[in-house]
């Protein structure tokens, strides 16, 4: 529900990022951006097509920590 | 599948019409387990960080929850700032379906420059009204008011609104909405035209009636009782099935009735609900911002066992939070959102789709549906 889980730039080109979350890799728009994206970067992407925001790497990491506890939880 | 999960909509096609519609809900609705143990007072904020693409509307339901189960009743002042906020984020969602989705239905680009204009603005909202940024504390934050910021972030927003949304003159009666229609001057007005005059704007009505009001015992009642998460996953309120969202908000609105009468609740009463619930934010949040006060935050004392339950109206429908705590720490907690009640496998999608012309293009029709009830994930499309 309304999750948006942060995933990490590890490539741009133009208006769009490759990012990867947990393994898996997608590639993002980032014309929704109103700041500046660099590789290493963590966004928060919506409808799994559009970057809206940044997420400061502590929050990042906060938030994957707590789904991959979710995600384990998920996978038993 | 993304990592978030999806939903699934597995289709048949027999003779032209869509003769089965099994969704399956493929979401992590085991999200909340590792809520459990946290501080009570901590969860609301961490809510916004985990479930950010409603973050306000979960927010909001997280912090009231918390508040109930504490028997805290925050100021007046506190509230309407809520609700300010919420509207200002229903107004964002809103126009992001408006800016992405509608012009894509159109064939137009998508309205990226209106779009980023009104999320930066919208986004922030609540730095200036909680400065702090504590508009998540259990019973209420630092409220101190920018008053100038945000007249010009409302003025920037309507304007945004008029050039995709209202054009001149938002369509809030029968003869406004004719011109509005016939005139074609923004997205919606022209997505709306295009529907009617393709013969869709019935498409995928749903004869479901929307979501009454609960019974706040019998929430809690069935929440507290769901154990094995079945209700969350799969709602149903007095063993029927409902949808949600803005046409349920605003189907008694006159030029929304009219468009239910005419049509049914298909794709164009969905678009008429959300451009009249537009025009209604916009009303609200400047009668808010207008009436909004400083206020201090509140003491906050967490008690030994209690449990609450909180609903709001978020941008896609009713969301509700029930939390258990013991000793000031979550010991249960549970969101039951609207995406559960649209894409319910006997619920508005399955129902609007069953029966119903396939077209020549079965699954941009299914997506016309889909889009209409705005899941908050990913949706597949399988089995065409």
């Amino acid at each position: 529900m309304c999750m948006a889980i942060p995933s990490r730039v590890i490539a741009i080109q133009g208006d769009m990022a490759q990012v990867e979350c947990f393994g898996q890799e997608r590639s993002v728009s980032l014309m929704l951006m109103n700041e500046p994206v660099v590789v290493g970067d963590f966004l928060c992407i919506q409808s799994g097509v559009f970057a809206v925001e940044k997420v400061p790497v502590a929050l990042a990491k906060e938030a994957l920590a707590y789904f991959a506890q979710v995600l384990e939880g998920f996978e038993q | 599948m993304p990592i978030e999960g999806d939903i699934l909509v597995d289709l048949t096609v027999t003779e032209g019409v869509f003769s089965r519609v099994d969704i399956r809900n493929q979401r992590l609705l085991t999200a909340t387990a590792p809520l459990v143990g946290r501080p009570a007072s901590d969860v609301p904020a961490l809510v916004t960080r985990l479930f950010s693409i409603c973050r306000v509307a979960q927010g909001l339901a997280s912090v009231a929850a918390v508040e109930r189960a504490q028997g805290v009743a925050p100021a007046a002042a506190q509230l309407a700032a809520r609700r300010f906020l919420l509207a200002g984020e229903t107004v964002l969602e809103h126009a992001g379906r408006v800016c992405l989705d509608w012009t894509q239905l159109l064939g137009e680009p998508p309205a990226l420059l209106v779009l980023k204009s009104l999320r930066a603005t919208l986004a922030d909202l609540p730095q200036s009204i909680f400065p702090k940024g504590d508009w998540v504390r259990p019973g209420g934050g630092a409220l101190h008011l920018d008053a100038a910021r945000l007249r010009e972030g409302l003025i920037a927003v309507k304007a945004g609104l008029g050039l995709v949304v209202f054009g001149a003159t938002p369509p809030l009666d029968a003869e406004r909405w004719t011109a509005w229609l016939a005139a074609g001057e923004t997205v919606a007005s022209r997505l709306a035209h295009r529907w009617r005059a393709d013969g869709l704007a019935d498409y995928g009505a749903t004869t479901l009636p929307a979501l009454p009001a609960f019974e706040p015992d019998r929430l809690e009642s069935r929440l507290a009782a769901d154990h094995d998460g079945d209700f969350v996953v799969r709602p149903d309120w007095k063993d029927a099935h409902f949808f949600t969202g803005p046409l349920a908000r605003q189907q008694h609105h006159p030029v929304v009735a009219a468009v239910v009468g005419a049509f049914g609740r298909g794709l164009l009463a969905q678009l008429a609900a959300r451009v009249i619930e537009l025009e209604r934010l916009m009303r609200e949040m400047q009668d808010f911002a207008d009436g909004l006060c400083d206020d201090n935050p509140s003491q906050f004392m967490a008690s030994s066992h209690a449990h609450g339950v909180a609903i709001v109206e978020a941008a896609r429908g009713r969301l509700a939070h029930r939390v258990e705590i013991k000793d000031g720490r979550v010991t249960r907690y549970q969101i039951l959102a609207p995406t559960e009640w649209n894409f319910h496998p006997q619920g508005p999608l399955a129902q609007g789709l069953l029966g119903r012309s396939a077209g020549n293009d079965p699954q941009a029709r299914a997506r016309l549906v889909v889009a209409a009830l705005d899941p908050c994930v990913a949706c597949r499309i399988e089995g065409l």
